[in-house]
């Protein structure tokens, strides 16, 4: 589809992926293997600082990570209250940093064309596979809390406007914590094609304004989204939780 | 070159953006590995870290607010033992004083009482001394008065002269006499 009157330099395609076909289902190739990467890398940097953590004297990463961890867990703690399942922890520290890390991926250079790696956040398959985990567990600790209070304060709950707010609350709540990390991060990636749309000989200000926005995405959208991401999910196992009074 | 914007959502059906294709499966199959690998291997030991060192420094806070505790009670122990000592040293300044006054009063009612004593005896004596020169004089006076009668008795014929001479031998025998009384009593 060509938009008429249009005087951009090059074409911008959004959401197009390599794609691989297998008993009937396609599968996004890039996601699939930046999403490894993104998990190695998590991985790798957590077992760096787990192995270093035997150290006396910790270093400069190690202490911010843990002071990190720390945060989550007393956030989780906040949150959910008394016994913490063993996994909560876990579940936050993983879906900050794996997230992070995926948004970083754009630095990357690729070798092929689009030039960097694409971050897999930027795919709705990698955001809604997540949330999906993270819904069923937390319906997972709300059902073990409350038992068949759980569905059934959305119908009893006072004041009684609240009930339909809730009910609606479980579709919107996972849809907006997908959407707001995808959106993020591939207006990211639409940002730099538009910039690449600069003409030639604009290229100082091209270059300019290409680091540019890849400084902001990265240093404030890429840890931001990820922290949302993360401090929403506690803030539903809250919810999950929370006893109505 | 004509440019234009592929919007994959608005031109290609099979190609929504937001709809999640077969990609999701896979995506799902490795969060969840990772989130299981990263919970039962990696962050163990990390939280197991962090927990040692906030017990550690829990510990150091504990361990130094016990010793500002003992300093404290160590601080008061001695204050306490420093206003003892003050009580008591203003305890025996006031029994001293006290007994000091009473040393005082004691002596000087037993040195008035000597003193009475004494006054009393001096007194006494001189009563007695009196008595004894009184009791003497009488004697002297009736035996000078005897004497003069039988002198009188012997003389009384010869003269008036005579008479008259004898009284004032008399008289001046009694002054001398008396005279020499009071220089014995006061050499004695």
């Amino acid at each position: 589809m060509s938009l008429p009157g249009s005087i951009l330099a090059a074409d911008i395609t959004v959401g197009d992926h390599p794609t691989w076909h297998f008993l009937g289902l396609t599968f996004n190739v890039d996601t699939m293997y930046t999403t490894l990467i993104a998990a190695a890398l998590t991985v790798g940097f957590l077992w760096f600082v787990a192995r270093r953590a035997s150290a006396e004297v910790p270093n400069k990463v190690q202490v911010i990570t843990e002071t990190v961890i720390n945060q989550a867990r007393t956030y989780i703690e906040d949150a959910v209250g008394h016994d913490v399942p063993s996994w909560l922890v876990p579940l936050g520290v993983c879906l900050l940093f794996f997230i992070l890390f995926c948004n970083w991926l754009a630095w990357i250079p690729s070798g092929h064309s689009p030039e960097r790696l694409a971050p897999p956040t930027a795919d709705v398959n990698t955001v809604y596979a997540m949330t999906i985990v993270v819904v069923i567990l937390y319906t997972y600790l709300g059902v073990k809390r409350k038992g068949g209070r759980y569905v059934g304060d959305w119908f009893t709950v006072k004041p009684a406007i609240r009930r339909p707010i809730l009910i609606l609350e479980q579709i919107v709540n996972p849809l907006s914590l997908s959407l707001r990390l995808f959106g993020n991060i591939f207006a990211g990636g639409i940002m730099l094609a538009v910039i690449a749309l600069l003409p030639f000989y604009l290229f100082p200000l091209y270059g300019l304004a290409d680091f540019g926005w890849r400084l902001f995405d990265s240093g404030l959208i890429a840890p931001i989204q990820a922290f949302i991401y993360s401090f929403l999910t506690i803030l539903y196992f809250g919810f999950a939780t929370a006893e109505e009074h | 070159m004509h440019a234009s914007v592929v919007v994959a959502a608005a031109g290609d059906k099979t190609n929504n953006f937001l709809i999640p294709n077969g990609t999701i499966i896979f995506e799902w199959i490795v969060f969840v590995l990772l989130l299981v690998f990263i919970a039962k291997k990696i962050l163990p030991p990390i939280i197991a870290r962090i927990e040692q060192r906030q017990a550690t420094i829990r510990q150091q806070f504990e361990d130094a607010k016990t010793a500002k505790e003992e300093a404290e009670r160590a601080r008061a122990e001695y204050q306490e033992a420093l206003a003892e000592t003050r009580r008591e040293i203003s305890r025996l300044r006031e029994e001293a004083n006290a007994e000091k006054a009473q040393i005082l009063d004691e002596a000087r009612t037993t040195a008035r009482e000597e003193a009475n004593t004494i006054a009393e005896a001096e007194r006494a004596k001189l009563v007695t001394e009196r008595q004894q020169i009184l009791l003497s004089l009488r004697n002297e006076i009736g035996e000078l008065a005897y004497t003069l009668s039988e002198k009188i008795v012997h003389e009384s014929l010869r003269s008036d002269e005579r008479q008259r001479q004898l009284v004032e031998d008399f008289i001046a025998g009694v002054g001398s006499g008396l005279k020499a009384e009071a220089e014995a009593g006061a050499a004695g």
